[in-house]
């Protein structure tokens, strides 16, 4: 079952095609990230599917309703967390969780006091005095206090210290351990997400490059290094998917964005046949680099 | 727990400071209605002013602070996010409005109203139907302005553009309604205030309802126009109709003498309650020649609704032509005095004009007869 979908989804601002013809879905229990530049549309459609915006285009539902009939039920379902989210800066952290408490059913006192001591916020503190990171906890706290189906997360890790990240990635963790819990999360923080996401989507001025599992995509991508016994040839015919290809002296470089050990070892036999090849994995940084370097966008379509 | 109720308790907890700062105003004006009236130009009278306008500006920019707690105007809103529907929280907003800023301060009122020393010139059904319009219209109109505001200064800074546009807009029509009398118009059923005030709530009303169902800014931009023009319209236009000042004078109370101009600084420098004695045709006669003019005085109280201006003669012992006055009554609801000096000249001699012999003790006979009266 998806917990979100969109289908064609768009928004405009006057001129500006903010998210333009988005489909995708995102399966329940999964930790998806939504990736992209400053600027690609993350926070939008984030915000489209929050109902905090209309779109101008197409149509998108979460927990199985249209986002724009999003009610009380299924918003006590869902945790919502943003650089961006106005808190009423006023409330102490305690008073925060006496206000947020009542409104849903599903609240977890044992667990809310777990997460503040984990958290390390201090309760009679106003969240106007506390520093960003404290503040994005206690959102985060009063977000997951009532163990909702879906975890939205707007570029949580913005402006965050190292450690404070950590904690912050470690209750998302600890949190979606607890129970069948899916996460949207966005931010261009592509170290962070590794740790986190199952899934990764990445959005490039509005359109959704590629969405696929963190696993087959850091599958598929494979830095490969040929080292010829004189010097690399300067002309040969790369095969599909061959990205960034240099040459250092003896050494022939190139990303292989679908990578099969077989199929790359046989195509590399072909072209050099009498060269040593090495495959390395790479970091899910280093793909995002490549492909915006390369300004391939394959495999285009849905992430499911 | 009733959520509604839940988010009532937020939003005091929030103003509780200055929530306390206005109802102790209140109370101040409460003790002051009580106490002896102020002697105008005295410091406790500008204290009252004081306290009066500090509490009318602290009411409306905390009707300001209740509906932008939970802000309507930017997309990532507490609220929006959490399980709140606009239904209750709109219904939570509109329930501590009322409270606060109709509920209180028409019990403030009726309490200042039985504290006075003096009995009130209008009846009580008629001030509470004018409170309860003057209320309800004042706070659904600041809290429609907030709810299309980002914050307090923004509030502000939109109210105070709206009553120098209205006012000037008023006067604009006002100047061409004197040019072309047919533009004006006769309200017979409802007072031109009441009906502005009725049209501006429902106004109101439309905006809040757009700002917290339907989020269409232009609707909401719509609306606001509407009032800004329709409003000073009515209020402009509909005093030009006039009425028959018969039919008007249940709404006007007047008394009318010819005093000594003893009795008149005598008068001038009591209490604001002191009542003027008529001069007796002996006074008169003793000071004709004094070169101390009398002073015929009227006295004119609305006791209806709204305020009324108007056009009077007084005729002092029936003689033509009479002294023609003009009057402006009804806010506040007091009397209004007017001092026309006289000389002696025009009465003190019926016996000439046929109309019997002048008892010295009597005073003259002062009759007013009204040739317009306008409602506002």
């Amino acid at each position: 079952m998806n917990i979100i979908e969109t289908n064609h989804l768009s928004r405009r601002f006057r001129h500006t095609e903010a998210v333009h013809d988005l489909t995708f879905a995102v399966p329940e229990g999964s930790i998806c990230a939504l990736l992209g530049p400053n600027g690609a549309g993350k926070t939008t459609t984030i915000r489209l599917l929050m109902n905090l915006l209309e779109p101008t285009g197409g149509s998108s539902r979460v927990l199985g309703v249209d986002s724009r009939r999003l009610g009380e039920r299924e918003l006590a379902q869902i945790g919502y967390v943003s650089e961006n989210q106005q808190m009423p800066l006023w409330m102490t952290v305690r008073q925060l969780l006496d206000y947020c408490r009542p409104f849903y059913p599903t609240w977890d006192v044992a667990l809310e006091k777990k997460l503040l001591a984990q958290f390390d916020l201090p309760p009679e503190r106003r969240l106007k005095q506390l520093s960003r990171g404290m503040l994005m906890k206690a959102s985060l706290l009063s977000s997951l206090a009532y163990r909702p189906k879906l975890l939205v997360l707007d570029e949580p890790f913005s402006g965050l210290d190292p450690l404070v990240r950590d904690d912050f990635v470690r209750g998302v963790l600890d949190a979606s351990g607890l129970g069948e819990w899916t996460v949207l999360i966005s931010s261009h923080d592509i170290d962070e997400v590794e740790r986190l996401a199952d899934r990764v989507a990445l959005l490039e001025a509005g359109r959704l490059s590629f969405g696929e599992s963190t696993e087959e995509l850091l599958g598929r991508f494979r830095r490969i290094e040929v080292t010829f016994s004189g010097s690399a040839p300067r002309d040969f015919s790369p095969a599909a998917g061959w990205l960034e290809w240099e040459t250092d002296g003896s050494l022939l470089r190139f990303i292989d964005s679908r990578y099969e050990r077989a199929a790359t070892e046989q195509a590399c036999r072909e072209r050099f046949p009498e060269a040593a090849v090495r495959a390395h994995p790479m970091t899910l940084r280093e793909i995002f680099v490549t492909l915006a370097r390369s300004g391939r966008t394959q495999p285009k379509g849905t992430l499911t | 727990m009733n959520l509604t109720w839940h988010i009532i308790q937020k939003d005091l907890r929030r103003l509780n400071g200055l929530l306390a700062i206005w109802a102790a105003g209140l109370y101040v004006l409460i003790l002051a209605k009580g106490g002896p009236k102020p002697v105008p130009n005295s410091s406790w009278y500008y204290m009252i002013l004081f306290v009066i306008f500090s509490c009318r500006l602290l009411s409306l920019s905390l009707i300001a602070w209740v509906v932008q707690e939970d802000g309507l105007t930017e997309g990532s809103t507490f609220w929006r996010t959490r399980p709140v529907t606009p239904g209750r929280l709109f219904a939570a907003k509109l329930t501590l409005l009322a409270a606060l800023f109709i509920f209180l301060p028409l019990l403030a009122g009726i309490c200042a109203r039985f504290l006075g020393p003096e009995p009130e010139t209008i009846t009580f059904a008629t001030w509470l139907g004018d409170a309860v319009g003057f209320f309800i219209c004042m706070t659904l109109s600041a809290a429609a302005l907030a709810a299309f505001s980002k914050n307090l200064a923004q509030f502000l800074f939109a109210g105070f553009l709206c009553l120098i546009f209205g006012f000037i807009w008023m006067v604009r029509i006002q100047i061409l309604a004197h040019a072309s009398s047919p533009l004006t118009f006769r309200l017979q059923w409802i007072s031109p205030t009441h009906l502005s005030e009725l049209l501006c709530t429902a106004l109101a009303v439309g905006v809040l309802f757009n700002q917290y169902f339907g989020r269409k800014l232009m609707i909401s931009i719509g609306l606001i126009l509407v009032a800004l023009i329709v409003c000073p319209l009515i209020l402009a236009l509909a005093p030009g109709g006039t009425h028959v000042a018969v039919a008007r004078t249940g709404n006007i109370q007047f008394e009318a003498m010819v005093v000594t101009k003893a009795e008149f600084q005598r008068h001038m420098s009591a209490s604001v309650n002191d009542r003027l004695r008529p001069a007796t045709y002996a006074e008169l006669a003793a000071l004709r020649g004094s070169a101390q003019p009398d002073y015929l005085v009227v006295r004119v109280l609305a006791t209806g609704s709204g305020s009324w201006d108007g056009e009077g003669i007084a005729k002092i012992d029936g003689r033509e032509p009479g002294y023609k006055f003009t009057t402006k009554t009804g806010v506040p609801k007091e009397w209004v005095e007017y001092l026309i000096p006289v000389d002696g000249a025009i009465y003190g001699d019926r016996k000439e004009a046929g109309n019997g012999p002048i008892v010295s003790e009597n005073s003259p006979v002062v009759s007013v007869s009204w040739t317009s009266a306008n409602q506002q």
